[in-house]
């Protein structure tokens, strides 16, 4: 099955997070980066890195969850999440090997990336075209084959 | 709840003192009167602040402040304020830096903090989600700026959480130490660091999850962001901005001769080209943005080769590459780099350092000061090594830098033999990067300015050297000219918009739509002016009560008697005195420079009117 991925050139972020802020307004109609689908994270003084689903082959958010929750959308390949089945408990968030699954600060239940179908608004907006909306052929994660190595690469999540 | 959007509607109040920490409600008057960020934190210090107050003393407060369109969508938004009692001018002390920080405090539920008091020990204060902490700092007292940052984002284990600190020099109370946030984004002028280290406060770090709500619905927020992008991406100031940053206009400035050289001796620096934009450009590593900004205007650079390889820094600004660099003579491109980055990891003002350095090279040119007064050094304009030796003696200090780090003005008193005319400040602020003798708005703007000599506060060089129909060299309309971007300057620092928001397409009357929009008060593109107008006279009145007048808007007298000696602005020299006449007329103030009572009522003002008062009959 061919699909679309956010594609991230972490090379071109700025870490303006507008991303952060435009899901915020797209997913909730609010203004706060912390309801927001994805984070921009800081790596002084190199890089600063986008993080947003990259809809694993072996979806492990989908497999830690214990409460029927998480499913595939077949028609874009993003991750959907059922929140009258979630319960918050947290299990995906801590499964997810990019950090890219999050907890919402007033619900308390997990939301991730679901591609604002098919047209991200975050991609829309980015202003250095750090992200883009590609076919997963042609993106720079394919290219790289493992996204892990970049994250640990990077040092991104070891503390 | 507050009745209109875009604001929290809460201040938390923090006595370091008594260790008492309060939530009040943000006053509704206060935001029709003066809108938010600098207007509000002027007001709460005019009314909260005796006068004659010791800006080093526990009774000065600290205003961290936002603006309605802190954390919004609008773009250039982003810019904390921080307000205080400046220990370097005695006036106002406002200074902003951009970065995540104001959105940041907006997300944790307040507008603004008021810290009050001394704490007994060093601490941070610490706020999560409207709850504010006070903390132990102890740990983190002598450190710099950047371990500042890492050491407490660590602590309290979170990637988010925000942080605004001092260094050294803020500890050891140096009179221009800055605040620093994110570890290169500076509210830079007039000594908060030093206000803060008077404190004891290291620290202020903020963390909050709240939504910040409009007035206006979803659909309507995308069609004014939409709108105001469009104009951003076709501005040409925008294009210069994400490849130069505030630097873009270093090179033309010096083409143009005034570029202040040698402690403003001359107005053409000819190692420019070792320190300019372009300099600069070829060592980037990669762009970095302030929150929501589309601009990215700052880079990070590194230094690759040479006796400073492995320096990584922030691009130096405009006014960096101007005081570390053509003020104290200095044509090295990793000299300079490494002088900026000491200053941001000590926690000073670029812009005073610089100045104050040449103010002494200038004393040693002339002899009034040797070796047995500097420790040994010889201060030879443009010795790198010198000038990064006295950052830090300035930062700690040792020796000599004790004197510097009481700012020009006060090491000219103490040096004596003549040499307060080659302290080159106003009201006890240093002259920042545009000889006044080469663009005359300016020079206007520093002698009148309610901060000192502030470019910021009427930046008057956008219209000087990019308008064709205004001549930079004329005193014809400057009073005028000045006034209105004195006054605009104060909305923008109010709203609270980047200052380059008018230069990067913004109008008035997007600025009055987008206010409009996100608060739903009507503010007409009249009322932008009127308010700012308003906080002018505001902190005019505050500079009054400390026992200031028009005797104090002068310009050193280098400007007015000596000319500039070469280049394209060869040849000329101030008439102030013109200037002002001119000035004090458009502003409505009598002409000892007292605005009248008449303008006072006006501009609701009117229970001010009794410091006048005061004023006329000891006089």
């Amino acid at each position: 099955m061919t699909f679309k991925i956010i594609s991230v050139d972490e090379k071109k972020c700025v870490s303006c997070k507008i991303c952060e802020i435009v899901c915020s307004l797209e997913k909730e109609g609010v203004l706060n980066p912390a309801r927001s689908r994805m984070r921009v994270y800081s790596l002084y003084p190199r890089v600063d890195v986008p993080v947003v689903c990259r809809q694993c082959n072996d979806s492990p958010c989908k497999n830690a969850c214990e409460y029927d929750a998480i499913s595939r959308n077949e028609k874009n390949n993003s991750i959907t999440i059922d929140s009258i089945n979630c319960t918050g408990c947290g299990l995906c968030i801590e499964a997810c090997p990019f950090q890219a699954m999050f907890l919402h600060p007033e619900t308390n239940k997990a939301v991730t990336c679901d591609l604002c179908e098919g047209d991200p608004t975050c991609v829309k907006y980015c202003p250095t075209k750090a992200i883009t909306y590609v076919p997963w052929e042609e993106s720079l994660e394919a290219k790289r084959g493992s996204e892990k190595r970049l994250y640990q690469d990077l040092n991104l999540f070891v503390d | 709840m507050i009745n209109f959007g875009g604001y929290m509607g809460k201040l938390l109040r923090v006595n370091l003192t008594t260790r008492n920490v309060k939530e009040e409600n943000l006053n509704e008057e206060w935001i029709k009167q003066y809108l938010g960020g600098r207007g509000i934190a002027s007001k709460i210090l005019i009314d909260e602040l005796e006068p004659g107050i010791d800006p080093l003393g526990p009774k000065n407060k600290l205003i961290f402040i936002t603006g309605p369109l802190t954390g919004t969508v609008i773009p250039t938004t982003s810019k904390i304020g921080i307000s205080t009692k400046s220990p370097l001018t005695n006036h106002i002390g406002c200074g902003f830096g951009g970065g995540y920080f104001g959105p940041q405090l907006k997300f944790s539920g307040y507008d603004g903090i008021i810290i009050e008091g001394k704490a007994e020990k060093p601490v941070y204060i610490w706020i999560n989600e409207g709850k504010a902490e006070i903390k132990e700092a102890a740990h983190l007292w002598g450190k710099d700026t950047q371990e500042t940052e890492d050491l407490i984002k660590k602590e309290l284990k979170d990637k988010n959480v925000e942080i605004v600190c001092i260094g050294q020099a803020g500890e050891n109370k140096v009179r221009f130490a800055a605040a620093i946030h994110g570890k290169h984004f500076i509210i830079g002028r007039r000594g908060i660091g030093a206000v803060m280290g008077s404190k004891n406060l290291k620290a202020v770090a903020v963390r909050g999850t709240k939504s910040v709500s409009v007035a206006i619905n979803t659909e309507k927020i995308w069609k004014l962001y939409d709108e105001i992008l469009k104009i951003m991406n076709k501005n040409p100031v925008v294009a210069g901005f994400k490849l130069h940053g505030t630097a873009a206009s270093v090179a033309l400035v010096n083409e143009l001769g005034f570029m202040p050289t040698k402690n403003f001796q001359e107005g053409v620096f000819d190692g420019m080209d070792k320190v300019d934009e372009q300099a600069y450009f070829n060592l980037s590593i990669k762009p970095f943005s302030c929150w929501g900004c589309p601009v990215y205007c700052r880079r990070i650079l590194e230094m690759k080769d040479g006796s400073y390889a492995g320096t990584i820094t922030a691009r130096p600004e405009h006014q960096t590459t101007f005081a570390l660099g053509s003020c104290v003579g200095l044509s090295d491109t990793g000299a300079v780099l490494k002088a900026n980055l000491l200053c941001d990891e000590y926690g000073l003002d670029t812009i005073s350092t610089g100045v104050v350095i040449a103010f002494s090279m200038e004393c040693y040119q002339r002899g009034l000061i040797k070796e047995s007064d500097t420790g040994g050094l010889s201060l030879k304009w443009g010795d790198g090594e010198v000038i990064n030796q006295l950052i830090k003696m300035i930062a700690f200090r040792e020796g000599f830098g004790d004197i510097l780090a009481e700012g020009s003005k006060r090491a000219a008193a103490k040096i004596g033999k003549g040499s307060e005319k080659y302290a080159m400040q106003v009201k006890g602020l240093e002259i920042p990067g545009y000889d006044p003798r080469g663009a005359k708005g300016i020079g206007l703007n520093y002698a009148t300015a309610t901060r000192g000599a502030d470019h910021n506060d009427g930046w008057t060089i956008a219209e000087e050297l990019y308008n064709d129909k205004v001549d930079r060299l004329t005193l014809e309309g400057k009073g005028k000219l000045t006034k209105e971007i004195q006054d605009k300057a104060k909305t923008i620092d109010s709203a609270i918009f980047c200052m380059f928001a008018l230069d990067f397409g913004y109008t008035p009357e997007f600025i009055s739509k987008s206010l409009t929009a996100i608060t739903g008060i009507r503010i007409t593109p009249e009322k932008i002016f009127e308010i700012g107008e308003r906080i002018s006279n505001l902190e005019r009145i505050f500079a009054l009560r400390e026992g200031f007048s028009g005797k104090d808007d002068i310009l050193p007298e280098r400007f007015i008697k000596e000319e500039l000696p070469f280049g394209s602005s060869k040849g000329e020299k101030v008439d102030l005195k013109r200037l002002l006449g001119d000035y004090y007329k458009v502003r409505d103030w009598d002409k000892n420079g007292y605005p009248t009572k008449e303008k006072l009522k006006r501009l609701k003002l009117g229970e001010y009117i009794k410091y006048i008062d005061k004023w006329m009959n000891d006089n």
